[in-house]
């Protein structure tokens, strides 16, 4: 049950989707998912091939900057079509009849405010990293930034959610 | 064409109390109302005993059966 419980949340979470993961969404999602894995494994053959000829006849830059190309291709074309399946069959919408809807607008920002919280020790950990032993003043060259980018995707991600949330009236289509 | 509709109206239950009611979405419920989608039996199966009916009175269409026949 725990484990269920615990699998569910992950594929609300992986997916965006809001309220139960019945088996109408648990099959569309899969269908959704396969399709885009095999876009993905499709793209792979076409991007190692240009890589491959790439450093057989270019520099290394050239080969690196081409298998970086092919990564963003491949990351984004596969999202592209998710993000456009999930419109179409309104997975992404948060329904909810008009008594719960404040109650949904507190879950929605208290989401949002862990998800950004989440990205902005994500972002604190990177550039405290990435930048090591080059920064004059930790706080205002690193901690800042990060607080600055946490509220940012935190307001970013709760209007984008705000406006997923849809007051259905009875027998709405 | 299923009659879940009739029965959820009959009951005075709007499409988001009766997928409450068994653990669905409500776009669950429309879909299978407007018959998009065809449920598993497990559904059927919990629409019919919250809906207090049986499988038959929901889903069955005897007509379309003696149409395929003939």
């Amino acid at each position: 049950m725990k484990k269920a419980k615990l699998i569910e949340k992950i594929y609300k979470h992986f997916w965006g989707t809001e309220g139960p993961i019945d088996e109408y969404r648990r099959q569309e999602l899969n269908r959704i998912g396969s399709n885009a894995y095999m876009i993905t494994f499709w793209l792979q053959a076409p991007i190692f091939l240009a890589g491959f000829l790439a450093s057989d006849q270019w520099t290394l830059f050239a080969t690196t900057r081409i298998f970086m190309i092919g990564a963003m291709i491949e990351l984004y074309i596969p999202l592209i079509y998710i993000s456009i399946q999930m419109r179409k069959l309104h997975l992404h919408d948060n329904e909810v009849s008009q008594e719960k809807l404040h109650t949904a607008k507190i879950a929605t920002w208290r989401r949002a405010i862990f998800s950004g919280i989440l990205f902005g020790v994500l972002f604190l950990a990177y550039e405290t990293i990435d930048r090591g032993r080059s920064i004059d003043n930790y706080w205002l060259e690193v901690f800042v930034p990060s607080i600055l980018a946490m509220v940012v995707y935190m307001i970013l991600v709760g209007f984008v959610k705000l406006r997923r949330i849809k007051v259905v009236d009875d027998d709405e289509e | 064409m299923n009659r879940v509709r009739e029965y959820r109206k009959a009951k005075k239950l709007s499409q988001m109390e009766l997928a409450e009611a068994i653990g669905v979405a409500r776009q669950t419920i429309n879909l299978i109302e407007n018959n998009k989608y065809n449920p598993s039996l497990d559904l059927c199966l919990r629409l019919a005993h919250r809906l207090g009916t049986d499988l038959n009175s929901l889903f069955w269409d005897g007509d379309e059966v003696k149409n395929e026949e003939s």
